[in-house]
């Protein structure tokens, strides 16, 4: 971050992964905690592991820690559809009553039947006063996920994975509002990804600008620095 | 009667199994009354008009057996007009996924088909990066025309294309080889009505589409409507 000269980034931490999602958001507050002025912590939530438990750590990091946002889920890892009524929908829930959005991993079609664009837009849909970010502007499915953020105002992308010519198309239908600088750093590397939507062609300065950093501030509530 | 909406003659991945000896072979064995037939050879060779000429032939020659589907190229709409009208074809056939266009380029070819009141099928397996937007906007944009989502097999992508042909009344289901499971959701949460059977042979032996179905706990009235009904109203035989 120091050295792409990024000032604050959203983090989690991926032992949900390895099946610790407790541990996982210790450790993400302590990062927040060690650097509050540098990163925001975003819950992860395991609702197959008992949903009550799962609300009750969203409002726990949400409320008492400052975290700004749920996620990243991973529909994916944890064989769920994006739109599963009896897991996802608790968690809308107390999304819309905490007043945070949702960040979901949208998947590759090749290995992955729970992330597509259109579960997430049919949760979009069920959930209008929920603010959702489809990740990696949908991966292999860029242009599916257009036009679903396109028919659902509740829904933003972010762009880390996105070919140029994707990132270019969504500003383009989308308008550079709905569109979030993100990373996957470590996978990505940060200056790569910067450069990657600096170099984006035809975009102006102003759109640039809310892609690398307005449209967060605004969504997660931060003063302009 | 059992009608087969999507079979293939000349594959240049099969040829042999795909020649069209073969494919009436394939039908006879497996009591297929009559099937939707249209061939990618001609697509693989950019010889869009050549293959749709050879479809309009093979129909004329097996008036009772076959209904013409063209393939289209949407930089070539003339063609849709031609196929259909000249040729008689019953529908159109879009690979997004092969042919490498985009959504604008789908609705240009969706205009043309609902004007002429002819479905569209479009392949969406492997789903490239727009192929489920191309479904869901066509059938949004031209809401009197039947808009199949073709090939529509993999277990990965089915439970997408419930949501979205939850979504919109002219929205269809074409299915092969599909995941039982996802059959009967198919059926109980859309309606046997929205189900067509298109088998994609010689990829995959219509009989075990049509098997499949019949071993499925719906009523006979459904498992007709899938096997064949609903093709008959959709492709106006």
């Amino acid at each position: 971050m120091d050295q792409c000269g990024i000032d604050m980034s959203v983090i989690g931490a991926l032992q949900w992964l390895a099946g610790y999602p407790a541990q996982a958001n210790v450790a993400t507050a302590k990062a927040v905690e060690k650097y509050p002025n540098r990163f925001m912590g975003t819950v992860y939530v395991h609702p197959q592991g008992g949903i009550d438990k799962a609300l009750e750590e969203a409002e726990r990091y949400v409320r008492q820690l400052g975290f700004k946002a749920i996620g990243e889920i991973h529909p994916a890892t944890e064989f769920t559809p994006a739109n599963s009524e009896r897991y996802y929908y608790p968690v809308m829930e107390k999304a819309i009553e905490l007043k945070v959005p949702v960040h979901i991993h949208c998947g590759d079609p090749a290995t992955d039947p729970f992330s597509g664009p259109m579960l997430i837009g049919d949760l979009a849909e069920r959930f209008p006063e929920a603010r959702i970010i489809l990740g990696h502007l949908g991966h292999r499915r860029w242009y599916d996920a257009i036009w679903t953020v396109k028919n659902h105002d509740n829904l933003l992308v972010d762009t880390s994975f996105a070919q140029t010519s994707a990132l270019v198309k969504a500003v383009q239908v989308l308008g550079a509002e709905r569109v979030l600088f993100g990373t996957d750093t470590p996978v990505n590397n940060p200056a790569a990804m910067l450069s990657h939507v600096r170099g984006a062609y035809g975009l102006t300065e102003e759109q640039k600008s809310l892609i690398l950093g307005k449209n967060a501030a605004k969504l997660l509530g931060l003063k302009e620095r | 009667m059992i009608v087969d909406s999507n079979v293939i003659v000349n594959h240049p991945t099969y040829p042999e199994e795909s020649a069209l000896e073969s494919i009436i072979n394939i039908l006879d064995e497996d009591r297929v009354d009559k099937a939707g037939i249209s061939t990618l050879k001609p697509m693989a060779d950019y010889q869009y008009k050549d293959g749709n000429s050879f479809i309009g032939e093979v129909v004329k020659k097996y008036p009772k057996r076959f209904f013409g589907l063209a393939v289209i190229n949407p930089f070539d709409l003339d063609e849709t007009d031609r196929s259909i009208k000249d040729l008689g074809m019953k529908g159109v056939k879009l690979y997004p996924n092969y042919q490498w266009f985009y959504l604008d380029d789908a609705l240009k070819v969706g205009e043309r088909a609902s004007k002429m009141r002819v479905p569209i099928n479009v392949n969406v397996d492997p789903p490239r990066p727009s192929c489920f937007a191309q479904c869901g906007e066509l059938a949004m944009r031209f809401p009197e025309t039947e808009i199949i989502m073709g090939t529509i097999w993999s277990v990965h992508l089915w439970p997408e294309a419930l949501v979205l042909a939850k979504k919109f009344k002219n929205l269809y289901l074409e299915i092969g080889p599909v995941a039982s499971v996802f059959l009967k959701q198919a059926v109980k949460k859309l309606g046997a009505h929205r189900v067509v059977l298109g088998s994609g042979a010689p990829v995959m032996r219509p009989r075990a589409v049509i098997d499949h179905v019949n071993m499925l706990d719906i009523t006979r009235e459904e498992k007709d409507l899938v096997l064949g009904g609903n093709a008959e109203s959709i492709f106006k035989l």
